[in-house]
């Protein structure tokens, strides 16, 4: 399992090492990067956009799986959590651009970074299909599929990567626990459809590699 | 004395002896949970994401205080449906964080970031005993109420603000210029880097780094 080759965007995806030198040696990103100041302020509210995000996935999922606000209707939750999973997202994304802008030679070799991106993909795929079907406008069984791939994909290849499986153990053990989580709270008030549930799961397993992989970028 | 016990914890406390009878610092528990490397970064992301448990969920419970989330729900609802939530996500992350502190806590009682961290944290505590305490003492009046007192809501701000502080502070430890290593007159003064190098001379005799 652990002798796979790293898989990163310098050697997966045409081009990706010239970007990322054309932006290292950019005069202004050069100047960007002795702001020593201005990093560690990005660094900071990444973390806590990631709070936001995390906050109002769980929530979300939890009212959608019966576990918890099982008092207000999914729908109250959903729009409750929108604002905040959004500005999490946005928040996230630019602060994360930012940082990745700033350290891109290091991330373009990245495995973490690249299983990052990845599972990124699949977590925003996951909440939008489960917020346009609980709100009723979008069915999200396309979305649904894409995100599956995505995550599986990024998880696979978090499990396999010297180096990087510690952290696989990390998703595998918590996603196990909000299964069975999620398992006893189908026997209680989960109202949502089947395939809502399944969504608010895939959700918080997506979510939950983000954060680790991108934990993982700082380690490997 | 705080300084000296930390400088023990993460020197001395388990360390071998070497052939002059010094303890080999290398050697310490402490050491060898920060060389652990699988174990170090479980510990590290643990961390990481019970604070997203921990404070993702008080998020939603200091909104509701606020009168700024889920109006017609009342407030002990909310509390009974998230909090078990929050307190598993507590007792983790300070769990994982004492843990992750023992495995250099003679360097992270001298960080400045983390003197400022535990303020903050101890800020936050109050907060919840004042909110048990004197505020929630006539909660069945407003439980249902969609903007709860003035009392309650000062006390949710002040909640929001101090954990943000936390993590933000939690997060400056990691940077060198809030250890001694690269501190200035007024970060030294706030970690106390006059008191470290004190320490690291008086256990020079006791300890090989």
């Amino acid at each position: 399992m652990s002798g796979l080759a790293i898989i990163t965007f310098r050697n997966s995806v045409p081009g990706a090492q010239g970007l990322a030198e054309s932006i290292a040696h950019n005069p202004t990103i050069q100047a960007m990067n002795q702001t020593v100041w201005a990093f560690s302020l990005v660094e900071i509210s990444h973390l806590l956009f990631l709070v936001l995000l995390g906050g109002a996935t769980l929530v979300l999922a939890l009212r959608v799986l019966g576990l918890g606000l099982t008092e207000a209707s999914v729908l109250d939750v959903e729009g409750l959590t929108r604002p905040w999973l959004r500005v999490g997202v946005i928040g996230g994304s630019a602060s994360g651009i930012f940082m990745s802008i700033a350290t891109a030679l290091t991330l373009v070799a990245n495995g973490a970074f690249f299983i990052k991106i990845l599972a990124l993909v699949a977590a925003v795929l996951f909440s939008f299909a489960l917020a346009g079907r609980l709100r009723g406008s979008s069915r999200g069984l396309v979305q649904a599929v894409l995100g599956l791939v995505a995550l599986g994909w990024a998880l696979w290849l978090f499990a396999s990567t010297r180096g990087l499986n510690t952290g696989s153990m990390l998703v595998g053990a918590v996603s196990a626990v909000f299964l069975l989580l999620a398992l006893i709270g189908r026997r209680g008030k989960a109202d949502a459809d089947r395939l809502s549930q399944w969504l608010a799961i895939g959700t918080v397993v997506a979510w939950l590699t983000v954060t680790i992989a991108g934990r993982w970028i700082g380690f490997s | 004395m705080i300084s000296r016990w930390m400088a023990y914890l993460q020197y001395q406390w388990g360390a071998q002896l070497d052939p002059s009878g010094r303890a080999d610092a290398y050697t310490s528990w402490s050491a060898q949970l920060q060389g652990s490397e699988r174990w170090w970064m479980l510990l590290e992301g643990t961390h990481v994401l019970t604070l997203m448990l921990f404070a993702g969920t008080i998020l939603f419970v200091d909104l509701r205080l606020l009168g700024l989330a889920l109006p017609k729900v009342p407030i002990s609802k909310v509390t009974r449906a998230l909090l078990p939530y929050t307190v598993v996500g507590f007792v983790l992350m300070i769990v994982t964080g004492l843990l992750v502190y023992f495995s250099k806590p003679f360097d992270y009682y001298h960080n400045a970031a983390f003197r400022v961290k535990v303020v903050f944290l101890l800020a936050a505590a109050a907060n919840i005993f004042i909110f048990h305490g004197r505020v929630q003492g006539d909660q069945a009046q407003w439980d249902a109420n969609p903007l709860p007192p003035v009392a309650a809501r000062r006390s949710a701000a002040a909640s929001l603000v101090l954990w943000l502080l936390v993590i933000a502070a939690g997060r400056c430890m990691a940077y060198d210029r809030f250890t001694c290593a690269e501190a200035g007159p007024v970060i030294g003064a706030l970690a106390d880097c006059e008191g470290q190098q004190a320490t690291l001379a008086a256990i020079e005799p006791e300890v090989a780094l």
